[in-house]
């Protein structure tokens, strides 16, 4: 019976990934229902029964499921159209009321694609989420060490309070400066707004931004709780419904959400903006578990949408969070998994400069709508998808399993007078042109991350995913020289895989200052105020899983903290066994950091002299979760079985036609091995072996690609 | 392609900068020109026809087959190879008085160190430019475009009307002089 049910709600499709008790899983897709989620989720789920031919009722599916996992666009489409909970009060440190609406001039520019933030003439500012006249100061100041230097005006926040309340205000968010050190003042504005909403007989909730996000830097702090209130707290709803309706239909499971830190969490989670940004986190997830299993340190994850090309690094067992980061275009500091994206996927747009004749290719995309191949969707302007129908490395009968029907004549017609034509080339010799422009920037991309971090393709394994990944791997890793390359024959759900893999459980960061002087001399205070902070966070999320109904002592606690050599900017996560910790820990804690500074960076840059500086002390909590299996099967033959075999066709590459085999993913046992010019096609991915390349099947159904050695 | 109307709405900023950012970051309209002097010529009272426009309010407009410098007005000042500006009105703040008529005190720049030269049309009293220059420094002409090359070379088309290309702005004050 399946076990696992995990979602990727994305803006156009919605993939489901099922998986049972032995590592055997199905995947699913269908069209997103942004007006009532759960449907589409359905839908997707019964797509992923039908196309595996499984007479089973959603019902009985939906009741032996013990995790649910989700990862979605819901709350992040709610951003970006402003849809959010409207109009939100806040109250800050008197002097900073224009923080909010200045924010940083990075947010001008920050989303953009680099041919845009080249030319300020293309830079612009978000509008505000929280308007001038919705900001009210009050008199008060701490300072960074926590020392009250001017005590609050408490009479200021009773007009602020009164003032913000006749202004119909939803909820009021309190950011006060330097709260995580000190939040005393926030805690005495939380008292006297609600003892003024008694008198006026109004309620409405507030959010203080040093529960929300105990983090230095007051714009990020801000935002984050601003973000929370706009759009994630009507999100809960969502999200409750969507719950609700599977309950109705037998699911006894939990809904949990993925975070962009790693982790899942329950709808009624706090700190749910978090979530935000969940979809590209699944996919590094995904390979940090394949990592696990095969034994790689150095996993470089490449996910290949219609839209886009994210990246994500996983370097010394580790992928890199980073703490500031922005949401549409609002600049936050709670942790994300980095990931890197660029404007180029199978749903590109191809065109020419009018003027100059360039070929582009991008930023925008056809998305969903494949290109104009597919006659139904609308398009007119050529895409990838289109040159890859017309060099034959996409079947027209075959995209979606045949579900989508693609006109190959009407692709060549338009790429012959868009394209071909204005350049004076053959359809093909233009097609191939433009791949291996896409191919290349993606390369070259891939390359300068790779290379930027201080490391060599030669170190990494890469693993290509996506509906689009398979069809382009070898192109884009042509002459980078990975260790390896995997495709797992799951790629298309592979970020919703990657979601189910991730542990339940949170985390909290505060930030301090700390430093650990070369002499020794602070190791004893710096023991103290570990284990205090510690301490503080424990009860922070010892009442936060009461809330959720969760027995505290069933949780396991991982302490950790964030700390760099004094002097430098980028800190890097060490974990810590437990707490609270003796003083002679400390000098552990050196040197687990001092070892991941020199897988990450490099030994000659370490500077011990000076001492560290811990910025932040950081605890994660986890519970027993589920979480699926990879399937493991016996190997059998190198040659693949004749039911593999479907009818050959011609595919273009490298300037000519080559007769190519083609083969049924689902055929295919582990060890057979392919040789190219083939394709192997499955209804959610086509994977592309071009003349030169071998692929071959392994025990836990995932091709590795190699290029034949030359000469 | 884009429409007049859409030329139209971003001449008059009626588009949001979602909008505009769009229009700013796809590739270039090699027909835009000729539609932005649509639009224009239809936005002024008069009939000559607008050859390149130089600002809100001024542009370079054939008449009797020479190029001139024109208010939206209908203001002419003449051969656009001659600073426009010899002809407007000019009023120059130099002055702590006049500098705190726009500038909070020490907001502003010091009048010996800086002047606000402000340019105004004859015929209506548009502001048309405004220079921060040092006292003393030669008026500032904007812009002389070389209207034969840019219709030659990168229109590929005649010019409406013909004038060699060069600055007549001195020989216009040496006339005056006399």
């Amino acid at each position: 019976m399946f076990e696992i049910l995990s979602v990727d709600t994305g803006g156009t499709m919605t993939d489901t990934f099922l998986v049972d008790r032995e590592g055997n899983f199905i995947i699913g897709k269908a069209q997103t229902t942004p007006d009532k989620e759960y449907l589409g989720i359905l839908n997707s789920l019964k797509d992923a029964l039908k196309s595996s031919n499984i007479e089973l009722d959603v019902r009985r599916v939906l009741e032996s499921l013990r995790a649910f996992v989700y990862t979605g666009t819901i709350m992040i489409n709610r951003i970006i159209e402003r849809k959010g909970l409207h109009p939100i009060g806040l109250i800050t440190t008197a002097g900073f009321e224009d923080t909010i609406r200045f924010g940083r001039g990075k947010q001008s520019w920050v989303e953009l694609p680099y041919s845009e933030r080249l030319h300020a003439v293309s830079h612009y500012y978000p509008d505000p989420i929280v308007e001038r006249s919705y900001v009210r100061g009050v008199r008060e100041r701490v300072l960074t060490s926590g020392f009250e230097m001017i005590s609050l005006y408490e009479e200021e926040v009773k007009e602020a309070v009164v003032d913000l309340l006749e202004k119909d205000v939803k909820a009021i968010a309190v950011c006060l400066l330097y709260s995580f050190a000190n939040p005393e003042h926030e805690l005495k504005v939380e008292k006297i707004a609600k003892k003024v909403m008694e008198e006026k007989g109004k309620e409405v909730p507030i959010f203080l931004s040093h529960r929300i996000n105990p983090v230095i830097g007051e714009l990020g702090r801000m935002n984050t709780t601003v973000l929370q209130i706009y759009g994630a707290e009507p999100s809960r709803e969502q999200f409750e419904l969507i719950k609700q309706h599977f309950r109705e239909i037998g699911m006894k499971a939990p809904l949990r959400i993925l975070t962009s830190y790693g982790t899942t969490v329950s709808p009624s989670h706090e700190k749910l903006i978090t979530t935000v940004t969940s979809g590209p986190t699944g996919g590094v997830l995904g390979c940090k578990y394949l990592g696990d299993i095969y034994g790689f340190d150095y996993i470089v994850g490449t996910d290949v949408g219609g839209t886009s090309f994210d990246v994500g690094l996983i370097s010394a067992g580790q992928y890199s969070l980073k703490t500031e980061s922005t949401i549409n275009r609002f600049l936050v500091n709670f942790p994300m998994i980095s990931v890197d994206s660029i404007g180029a996927g199978t749903g590109s747009y191809i065109r020419l400069d009018p003027v100059t004749k360039r070929v582009r290719i991008g930023p925008d995309s056809a998305s969903f709508r494949v290109g104009v191949s597919w006659e139904d969707g609308g398009v007119s302007t050529v895409t990838v998808n289109d040159a890859l129908v017309i060099m034959g490395h996409l079947n027209p009968d075959y995209f979606l399993g045949g579900e989508v029907k693609l006109n190959r004549k009407r692709a060549e017609e338009m790429f012959h007078d868009q394209i071909a034509s204005p350049l004076g080339v053959d359809v093909e010799e233009a097609a191939e042109g433009c791949l291996e422009l896409i191919n290349l920037e993606m390369r070259m991309y891939l390359n300068a991350m790779i290379v930027g971090t201080g490391h060599a393709p030669e170190n990494y394994h890469l693993v290509s995913y996506g509906g689009g990944g398979p069809v382009l791997t070898a192109g884009y890793t042509k002459g980078l020289n990975f260790r390896g390359i995997l495709v797992p024959t799951w790629a298309a759900a592979f970020s919703a895989f990657g979601a189910s893999t991730a542990d339940y459980g949170f985390r909290h960061d505060l930030s301090t200052e700390l430093l650990l002087t070369p002499d020794g001399g602070m190791d004893q205070i710096v023991t103290e105020m570990l284990n205090h902070g510690w301490q503080e966070l424990k009860k922070l999320m010892e009442e936060e899983l009461r809330a959720e109904g969760i027995d505290p002592e069933s949780v396991l606690y991982k302490p950790s903290l964030r700390m760099m050599y004094f002097g430098m900017l980028d800190d890097l996560e060490v974990p810590v066994v437990r707490f609270p910790i003796k003083e002679s820990y400390i000098d552990d804690i050196r040197h687990t950091y001092d070892d991941m500074f020199e897988k990450i960076y490099a030994r000659g840059s370490k500077s011990p002299e000076a001492g560290y500086m811990i910025s932040r002390i950081i605890l994660s909590c986890s519970m027993p979760t589920p979480k699926p299996k990879l399937p493991d099967l016996q190997e059998g033959e190198s040659l693949p079985d004749e039911k593999a075999y479907k009818k050959g066709r011609e595919i273009f590459c490298e300037g000519e036609w080559h007769e190519a085999e083609i083969y049924e993913m689902g055929y295919l046992t582990p060890r057979n091995i392919i040789e190219g010019p083939s394709v192997v096609e499955a209804p959610s991915t086509t994977f592309v072996v071009p003349p030169g390349w071998k692929a071959r099947l392994d025990r836990h159904r995932i091709f590795w690609l190699e290029e034949n050695k030359r000469g | 392609m884009e429409t007049k109307e859409l030329v139209k709405d971003i001449i008059e900023g009626r588009l949001s900068m979602e909008e505009l950012y769009r229009i700013i970051s796809s590739d270039k309209n090699p027909g835009r020109f000729k539609l932005v002097l649509e639009v224009l010529q239809e936005k002024v009272p008069w009939d000559e026809k607008i050859i390149l426009p130089l600002s809100d309010s001024l542009f370079i407009v054939c008449k009797d087959n020479k190029p001139i410098v024109k208010c939206k007005c209908g203001f002419e000042f003449g051969d656009y190879r001659v600073n426009w500006k010899l002809k407007a009105k000019v009023f120059v703040r130099d002055t702590l008085e006049s500098l705190q008529e726009l500038y909070k005190p020490f907001m502003h720049s010091d009048p010996n160190w800086t002047e606000i030269r402000e340019y105004y049309c004859p015929g209506c009293f548009t502001l048309l430019e405004t220079e921060v220059v040092p006292p003393g420094y030669p008026v500032i002409f904007d812009f002389l475009p070389d209207i034969n090359a840019f219709y030659r070379e990168w229109l590929g088309e005649e010019p409406p009307c013909e004038a060699e290309f060069m600055d007549k702005t001195l020989e216009y004050i040496r006339e005056r002089m006399k």
